[in-house]
């Protein structure tokens, strides 16, 4: 017999949209912020939008394994 | 004619201290209002505690022990430590959804500055307990993921910088949209009424809100229930171990 | 055509078009989680969990298309 699925189970995958989202403008914010304190733009915004992405898909990762 | 402007905050009585702007709003007086709501209750309910409970017992009880199996059963061990504050959480969450929704009033996690400051406070609590249980280095350990190899864990530093920070703005981001979508919503479907000039139009938007009120009473508890999961999840994953 | 006029324009166009390609991907998504459940009932907790999962990145997806709808309708 599977073990009874919870609302808190498929609850970390249900709002994990919303966080891969936070992620990526988070990390364009922070490279948004570094283009204007060194100067390089538009590469800084460029990379925070790549790291922003990869945390998000990192935390869908864990989250996937579990 | 602007229709939004219904959704700023109106300065009740403007306030300076030593220049910060601490002007009382309808934000504030509705924060006030929630946090006295949530104070009543529980003193009416555990005035006179019966092992048979009344009817409002029973609603506090039904939702306390909610808390305490399904959110914080997440936490391995203290859990009684953690419990007073995501119920106080849980509370002052849903208090303030459900005083949005009466006509006149405005909800106070409607308003980005409060979701944000109590997403701050659960961050900080986050941190602060995953400090105290690891210690300084093991703190800092917890960002290198694990079953990596070590120069790729190396360069995943600032990956895990961005998760963790990006856990909080989207408990923030998540309760501000969800309240504010309701009320602009509902907003929108009033200023019908005014754009079309005329009383033809008037089914559309009463049948509409009451529609739209059901599902904003629903998502008031969902979200309210969210939050305070999420939070419980997080302070989890940091209290975890050994 | 005034900026202004163009922007809300593509605001509205824009968040109307995410929106129907996300509510069509995470239909048809649902629907073949629910053959599948269908099918086997006893991989139905397997099944659910991982469409949980991908209803989260298509979700994802359309949320980007909401944050540059906002700044489109309120910046300009």
């Amino acid at each position: 017999m599977p073990p009874e699925l919870r609302p808190a189970d498929w609850l970390k995958g249900a709002t994990l949209g919303v966080e891969m989202a936070a992620a990526v403008f988070l990390g364009a914010w922070i490279g948004y912020l570094a283009d204007g304190w060194w100067r390089c733009t538009p590469w800084g915004l460029v990379l925070g939008v790549v790291v922003g992405a990869t945390a998000g898909f990192w935390m869908a990762y864990k989250l996937a394994i579990k | 004619m602007n229709v939004l402007e219904h959704l700023n905050q109106t300065v009740v009585y403007p306030l300076q201290v030593g220049g910060i702007d601490l002007s009382i709003t309808n934000g504030v007086i509705s924060m006030w209002l929630a946090v006295l709501l949530v104070t009543l209750f529980f003193l009416l309910v555990s005035r006179r505690l019966k092992p048979v409970p009344g009817k409002l017992q029973n609603v506090a009880e039904v939702l306390v022990l909610f808390l305490r199996d399904e959110v914080a059963g997440q936490i391995e061990h203290d859990r009684e430590v953690w419990l007073p504050f995501l119920i106080t959480l849980f509370f002052f969450i849903l208090a303030s959804n459900l005083i949005g929704l009466v006509p006149g009033y405005s909800s106070a996690t409607s308003n980005i500055n409060v979701t944000a400051a109590l997403a701050l406070i659960v961050f900080f609590t986050v941190q602060g307990a995953g400090l105290v249980k690891h210690g300084f280095l093991g703190y800092l350990k917890s960002f290198l993921p694990e079953g990596v190899p070590l120069p790729i864990a190396i360069f995943m530093i600032p990956i895990e910088i961005v998760s963790t920070l990006a856990k909080p703005f989207s408990l923030a981001i998540r309760l501000f949209a969800n309240m504010f979508a309701g009320h602009a919503v509902m907003l929108m479907l009033l200023s019908l009424i005014f754009f079309f000039k005329s009383y033809l139009i008037l089914p559309l938007p009463v049948l509409g809100n009451t529609m739209i009120l059901a599902f904003e009473l629903f998502v008031a508890f969902i979200q309210a229930f969210i939050f305070t999961y999420l939070s419980s999840l997080y302070i989890a994953t940091a209290v975890e171990g050994h | 055509m005034d900026p202004k006029v163009a922007a809300y324009l593509a605001a509205g166009f824009g968040m109307s078009g995410a929106a129907c390609g996300t509510a069509i991907g995470i239909g048809w998504l649902a629907s073949k989680a629910m053959d599948g459940m269908a099918r086997q009932p006893e991989a139905s907790n397997n099944i659910r969990t991982s469409m949980i999962l991908a209803i989260a990145f298509v979700e994802a997806i359309a949320l980007y298309a909401l944050v540059v709808c906002l700044i489109l309708a309120t910046k300009v």
